[in-house]
């Protein structure tokens, strides 16, 4: 059986337009207008035990609202969720059981207090048994230092102490699932490393299935093998990063901003030149030139006054999917 | 069982919390006493010159507000995020929170917090009963011992079940403060006062709608005797811990469907 | 000025752009309007005059102290406003970007919280206006009063924010004022006469609070409105709030030369 089952699923939203001032309010208390608004739209897909999977999209393509249907805060319009067998929203206690929640700039810790007392009220609530508990408490000693604050107010914590206390926080139940809304977010470069090395282990050495949303998509180059990608509720691609890596990973775009207006601009290893005014967006494949070189080209025969590099949105890599229709790999 | 255990469990984390802000707590404690005796000092002042406001004493009324602050200390000290803490987590998002531990999400959310306040309260509140009892030479038996503890829980669960249906409204529409606002006003000042020098449809709307008169209004009449100040029905002097039930179930309904709006609309 | 002028503009349109509140606040109002009228119809019970006192007098006396409160809005809101205001920029550190504009502070805070001032006013008047004629209120007994009422009411406004502001002051110092905030708040409601007219306390305190600075608030004004104060007595009143809002005034000076120092120094 796998482990989450997702079939043709729908969530409406009905949201009223209300006319603006007082007379509109009042207005809108005799007729309104009723707009639906379909956040996800027939979605489907099937994690199997033990699997690692990116649910990347833009803002408000529907993938929170997919996360809240998983977790049973959400009750679907139409279609189906199971999680390990049970329907989240109807069995909600148990589902919440089996699943542990890190929703990135929330935290689930009491703020006033140490770390120490939120994860003793979380054996409770969840029933950890004290053997398991002791065990799990040394395991993010050991690989999450959770000891080196333990005792500090959580108030007090840096951005990345807090976000590895959630980690244990929401692993203390062992649980079968963990889902991960944007675990790095916010994060300097080392703080974000070690949150990766972390979830990875747990995937290698617990089996537990994660899913992860995030629109920082070298989160998901690192821990994922398979990425689901949502855009206006519609799963536009479903299979192997690497095949989205192999497709955009080595193209990047320069933003340029010269001194005055770059006439005839064209470089030779460029992939796309579009001018704008004073601006310029330069796209180009690191395979075929290192950006430092076509910097040089650049600046020996244009006054230049502002560059930055910009590595494949996931904005653009949706719009290219578009543009070619649906990826061999994907939606098979 | 697991509840209430978790409940106290919660209630004991909340209140280390609230020790980290000692230094608020020591001036909250003048402030509240000053704010209660001061406004009873005032009330003192004009009854000392009217003699009585609708047919109630200074006695009277010190007896009104003293028994107001009990059930309002306790709920102010336990429940404090009941009242407009709702709309507060559901438009900052933060209500999901609740909703991803496997417990009843309203006991997560009554346990929220304490406030010590609400001990302060309390004790105002005691001591305001004592100065109304020796201004009135109440005579306190063992029996109108036991059903005051009982009326003010009684009350307690009214005012929870007023606030809680009034925040369940949050599920369904948003902009809420002003419900709860008025319910507050409603809870804070008009209690403070007899309900028989209001007008008709306000006595009926804090009897039947929003039953705040049952907190200290009707008990009083049978605590002091007063039978002549009775509204509607003789029996409503002892009815207050049924009404709390019936409140509480009533305002259970509600937030239940407010729920389940929840998760048909998120937010 | 011009600037001074523009401030003031500026923090009406935001009020203005936070409606929804005002509306829940004109219900509140209402309501206390009810509340005070049928507490001193309980307390008059039918009687026309109790302690030389008129009944509709007494009910105008509690109209006029509902929308004075509506217009000086320092009850409806949990904090005083200044201080509240303060006490946040001083946390966040942002309190520099004010510091930096070439504005006189006070006067900065003073066209900000009289802004705030014309947008109460402009839903509190039609309040009383509509009061007046439900109620059967009494108007003024002359020209001379309304216009001391009026006087005296400025100055009571000067009053209520020269205190808050001296108490947003100390959140230089301690970088939080809800303690100094929350007490001044409570004296300002018991001692002030916004709720019993300093005429029914005992005379000993009514001559003590009259001295006060805030009895100019409330009860200063509106007895001079319901004709309780009058002639000599009204201008001896008046006497001591102008007296009152120098001396706040020359503090006010004083202690902000004294924060400013103390912020250069410690909060860099």
């Amino acid at each position: 059986m796998a482990e989450i089952e997702v079939k043709d699923l729908c969530k409406e939203f009905t949201t009223y337009v209300r006319g603006h001032g007082l007379a509109g309010s009042v207005g809108s208390l005799l007729s309104r207008n009723r707009t639906v608004r379909k956040a996800v739209n027939h979605v489907g897909f099937i994690v199997e035990k033990g699997e690692m999977v990116g649910y990347v999209g833009p803002n408000g393509a529907g993938k929170s609202t997919t996360i809240k249907m998983l977790t049973g805060i959400l009750y679907p319009t139409s279609g189906t969720v199971r999680v390990c067998g049970l329907c989240p929203s109807k069995d909600r206690k148990h589902n919440l059981m089996h699943i542990g929640t890190v929703f990135g700039q929330r935290t689930q810790l009491w703020w006033d207090l140490p770390l120490i007392e939120s994860l003793e009220l979380l054996r409770y609530i969840y029933k950890v048994s004290t053997k398991s508990y002791k065990e799990n408490i040394e395991r993010f000693c050991d690989i999450l230092d959770i000891d080196e604050f333990m005792q500090t107010p959580v108030r007090q914590l840096s951005l990345g102490q807090r976000m590895r206390g959630d980690l244990a926080a929401a692993l203390l139940h062992d649980p079968d699932i963990l889902y991960l809304d944007e675990p790095t977010i916010g994060l300097d470069v080392v703080a974000k490393e070690r949150i990766r090395l972390f979830i990875a282990e747990l995937n290698r050495e617990r089996k537990t299935t994660v899913v992860l949303t995030t629109h920082d998509l070298t989160d998901i180059g690192t821990l994922c093998r398979r990425i689901i990608i949502i855009d206006t509720g519609r799963i536009i691609y479903d299979g192997p990063v690497e095949e989205i890596r192999k497709r955009f990973g080595s193209e990047s775009s320069l933003l340029v901003v010269f001194k005055e207006e770059p006439r005839g601009l064209s470089l030779q290893d460029a992939e796309e030149i579009v001018v704008d005014g004073l601006q310029a967006r330069i796209r180009f494949d690191r395979r075929r030139i290192a950006a430092s070189d076509l910097i040089g080209a650049l600046l020996k025969e244009y006054p230049v006054s502002d560059l930055t590099i910009e590595d494949t949105s996931l904005e653009r890599i949706i719009r290219e999917i578009y543009l070619e229709g649906k990826l061999d790999a994907g939606l098979s | 069982m697991f509840n209430l255990r978790l409940f106290f469990k919660l209630f004991a984390l909340n209140l280390k919390a609230q020790l980290e802000y000692r230094v608020d707590f020591i001036v909250s404690v003048f402030q509240i006493m000053l704010l209660q005796l001061g406004s009873l000092g005032l009330i003192w002042i004009v009854l000392d010159r009217f003699h009585d406001l609708g047919g109630w004493t200074f006695g009277e009324v010190a007896f009104l507000v003293g028994l107001r602050l009990l059930s309002h200390g306790i709920l102010i000290l336990f429940f404090p995020d009941i009242r407009g803490g709702v709309n507060e987590y559901i438009v900052s998002g933060e209500f999901d929170r609740f909703l991803l531990k496997p417990v009843n999400p309203l006991l997560l959310l009554v346990a929220n917090s304490v406030l010590l306040n609400g001990f302060t309260d309390f004790s105002s509140g005691m001591a305001i009963v004592a100065i109304a009892s020796t201004t009135l030479h109440l005579h306190w038996t063992v029996m109108k011992i036991f059903f005051l503890a009982v009326v003010v829980l009684g009350a307690l669960l009214i005012e929870v079940s007023v606030y809680l249906a009034a925040s369940s409204v949050s599920f369904w529409i948003l902009k809420l403060e002003a419900l709860t606002d008025i319910t507050f006003q409603f809870h804070e000042q008009f209690i403070l006062y007899p309900l028989n020098i209001y007008g008709k449809p306000i006595q009926a709307l804090l009897t039947f709608v929003i039953p705040f008169a049952f907190v200290n209004y009707y008990p009083a009449i049978y605590f002091l005797d007063k039978s002549s100040a009775v509204l509607f029905h003789p029996a409503f002097a002892y009815a207050t811990p049924a009404v709390g039930i019936l409140a509480f179930a009533g305002a259970y309904l509600i937030w239940k469907r407010g729920l389940r709006a929840y998760g048909s609309t998120g937010s | 000025m011009r600037a001074y002028l523009e401030i003031a503009k500026k923090s009406f349109q935001e009020m203005l752009s936070s409606r929804g509140e005002a509306l829940i606040r004109l219900l509140a109002m209402l309501l206390s309007l009810y509340l005070l009228r049928s507490f001193w119809k309980g307390l008059y019970a039918g009687s026309d005059e109790v302690q030389g006192m008129k009944f509709t007098s007494m009910l105008t006396y509690a109209t006029l102290s509902v929308i004075t409160g509506g217009i000086l809005n320092i009850f409806g809101l949990l904090q005083v406003y200044i201080a509240y205001w303060m006490a946040r920029k001083m946390r966040s550190g942002e309190i520099v970007m004010d510091l930096l504009k070439p504005t006189d502070f006070e006067l900065y805070l003073f066209s900000h919280s009289t802004g705030r001032l014309a947008f109460n006013l402009m839903f509190s008047v039609p309040v009383a206006i509509l009061a007046f004629i439900v109620f059967r209120l009494e108007p003024p007994p002359g020209p001379a009063a309304a216009f001391l009422f009026m006087g005296s009411l400025a100055i009571g406004y000067l009053l209520v924010f020269l205190i808050d502001f001296l108490v947003s002051l100390i959140a230089f110092w301690t970088t939080q004022t809800r303690g100094v905030g929350g007490f001044t708040r409570l004296i300002i409601a018991l001692l002030s006469g916004s709720f019993i007219p300093l005429w029914f306390f005992p005379a000993w305190a009514r001559d003590a609070l009259s001295w006060l600075p805030f009895s100019s608030i409330y009860h200063a004004p509106l007895s001079i409105f319901i004709g309780k104060l009058k002639g000599a007595e009204a201008m001896k009143t008046i006497a001591v709030q102008v007296a009152w809002a120098l001396v706040l005034f020359a503090l006010s000076r004083v202690l902000w030369s004294r924060a400013r120092r103390h912020l250069m120094i410690h909060a860099g």
